[in-house]
């Protein structure tokens, strides 16, 4: 286990300034020689396991679940107000997952395709960046929301949430639903049951979208985290009953 | 839910800038403090209203407050039965601007709920709550996380050029938010030339950041009531007691190897 290091802001801007410039670099070689002098070393109990983290591979497919339940392993002792760093992210995709980045989110050929691919997944600016774009982040902060489901285990939540990528946007990037733990437990309880079934119907595109929709709105008159775990989940349960 | 005074709900919520109730008020007065471990809101809830303070009395509804942080996913309800109440949540779950929004929520079902405050538009009719609904809804307001633990301890100390100090002089100055340290031209190249490769930046954290810091922690063992305010003093205090470190129980030393993670070891690629 090493400490979790970051890299300087000035040098953050830098890297993402001279995305063009670098290009061949992203596509084959390594950053090294060029952030040498910008990595930081964070005080305190934050540690990573190089180990765990080089195991991060996506073996032709996505691998989203084994890959996150390895990032929340390998990271051990981040905080959310941490996590919302974009300077973590920018020297983790640099550095140590530079190799997976490029697995996941493999560079087009096309210059002006590759630079704007490059700045969404090896950058992580805003909520969008690190909820969904940033190669690391993402998988970071669905285990960290996924771990506050009760009575899953982290990875039965997670299969939850990264099944199908259009739920995980429906639900993660939907503030009521997963800001709320008493609602975003609930929704994810009630999607692993349907996960565990031959149909997925809950997983079918127009339930998600109308369920939460329903939900969204039922939560703008009722002030759902003040209620019981249990009344939210059966409020939850019937929104889904209706949609399918 | 969302503050927002044009919702319109299909019973009477006592809200600061609508009439549904005449001449109720219901407001919330707080006090927030923060350190890089723990924020504690003290919130004290300020209710005109007889009928809904029955209903709190009786333990049909709480008084409630919604802590949201945007930048980390995170929210938190808390409720109280008491018009004053403390609230504690971990800093670490938050970042930038947190809202504050108060609520006097239904805990269980009102059959037959009545106030003579009720506008007269309502009609004269009882009305039912179902549990999560609100009978109050106060003005949101807001704090700030600040960044201040994540800044390295390097981060509160300046390197100063000083004219006329000769070859091998330094000095530490602490009256202000950076602790400014003084140098020689000589040793000003050092650090420059230093400064820009991975060795040299661990010998400067061994020899120049150590001593200074050590300092800086001895000086508020001392007399913590006479820098308690500037930033260096508060960024040092808050990561010390992050480690859980009592500040008068070790020698400083000890307290700034911990602090900078046994920066000796870090010279041991150099050597």
């Amino acid at each position: 286990m090493v400490t979790l290091s970051y890299l300087k802001q000035e040098a953050v801007d830098t890297l993402r300034d001279g995305i063009e410039v670098n290009l061949e670099v992203y596509r084959s070689g390594n950053f090294e020689h060029l952030i040498e002098s910008s990595v930081v070393t964070l005080n305190g109990d934050i540690l990573i396991d190089e180990f765990l983290l080089n195991g991060m591979h996506c073996n032709g497919g996505e691998r989203d679940i084994e890959n996150s339940l390895l990032v929340s392993q390998g990271i051990e002792g981040l905080t959310p107000y941490l996590a919302r760093d974009e300077r973590i992210w920018t020297y983790l995709t640099h550095t140590i997952l530079l190799n997976y980045t490029r697995e996941r989110w493999p560079i087009p050929e096309d210059d002006t395709k590759a630079v704007s691919y490059i700045s969404s997944h090896f950058f992580s600016k805003g909520i969008r960046g690190v909820m969904r774009t940033n190669s690391v982040a993402r998988l970071w902060w669905a285990a960290h929301l996924s771990n506050k489901v009760e009575g899953l285990s982290l990875k039965d939540s997670l299969v939850a949430l990264l099944y199908r990528q259009d739920i995980r946007g429906a639900i993660a990037e939907r503030p009521t639903i997963s800001r709320s733990s008493v609602i975003f437990s609930s929704v994810i309880r009630i999607m692993n049951d349907s996960y565990k079934t031959e149909e997925r119907e809950l997983f079918n595109r127009k339930v998600s979208r109308g369920s939460m929709k329903e939900l969204n709105f039922i939560a703008g008159a009722r002030l759902l985290q003040g209620m019981q775990e249990k009344e939210v989940f059966n409020i939850v349960k019937e929104v889904f009953d209706r949609n399918h | 839910m969302k503050f927002d005074s044009q919702s319109a709900f299909p019973y009477p919520v006592l809200r600061s800038d609508n009439d549904d109730y005449i001449g109720e008020e219901f407001s919330v007065l707080y006090e927030v403090s923060a350190t890089n471990e723990l924020v504690i809101i003290n919130a004290s809830f300020n209710l005109t209203c007889s009928g809904i303070l029955e209903q709190i009395d009786n333990e049909y509804a709480i008084y409630g407050l919604l802590v949201t942080s945007n930048e980390t996913f995170e929210q938190q309800f808390f409720e109280s039965k008491e018009s004053t109440a403390e609230f504690r949540m971990s800093s670490q779950l938050l970042r930038g601007r947190i809202s504050i929004e108060p609520y006097i929520v239904v805990k269980k079902i009102i059959e037959n709920y009545e106030s003579l405050s009720i506008n007269n538009e309502f009609g004269s009719g009882l009305f039912l709550f179902e549990p999560g609904e609100i009978l109050a809804q106060g003005v949101p307001s807001s704090f700030s996380i600040s960044r201040d633990f994540f800044k390295p301890l390097q981060s509160i100390v300046k390197i100063n050029l000083k004219e006329g100090l000769v070859k091998g002089e330094w000095s530490i100055k602490l009256e202000q938010d950076h602790i400014i340290v003084d140098v020689s031209q000589h040793i000003h190249n050092t650090y420059t030339r230093a400064k820009n490769s991975k060795s040299g930046q661990n010998i400067m954290l061994n020899s120049i950041w150590f001593s200074v810091i050590v300092h800086a922690v001895e000086v508020l063992k001392k007399s913590s009531d006479i820098y308690g305010e500037y930033v260096w003093a508060n960024v040092i205090t808050a990561k010390i007691n992050n480690l859980g470190v009592d500040l008068d129980s070790q020698d400083s030393y000890k307290i700034v190897t911990t602090l900078l993670n046994d920066p000796l070891l870090r010279l041991g690629d150099i050597f």
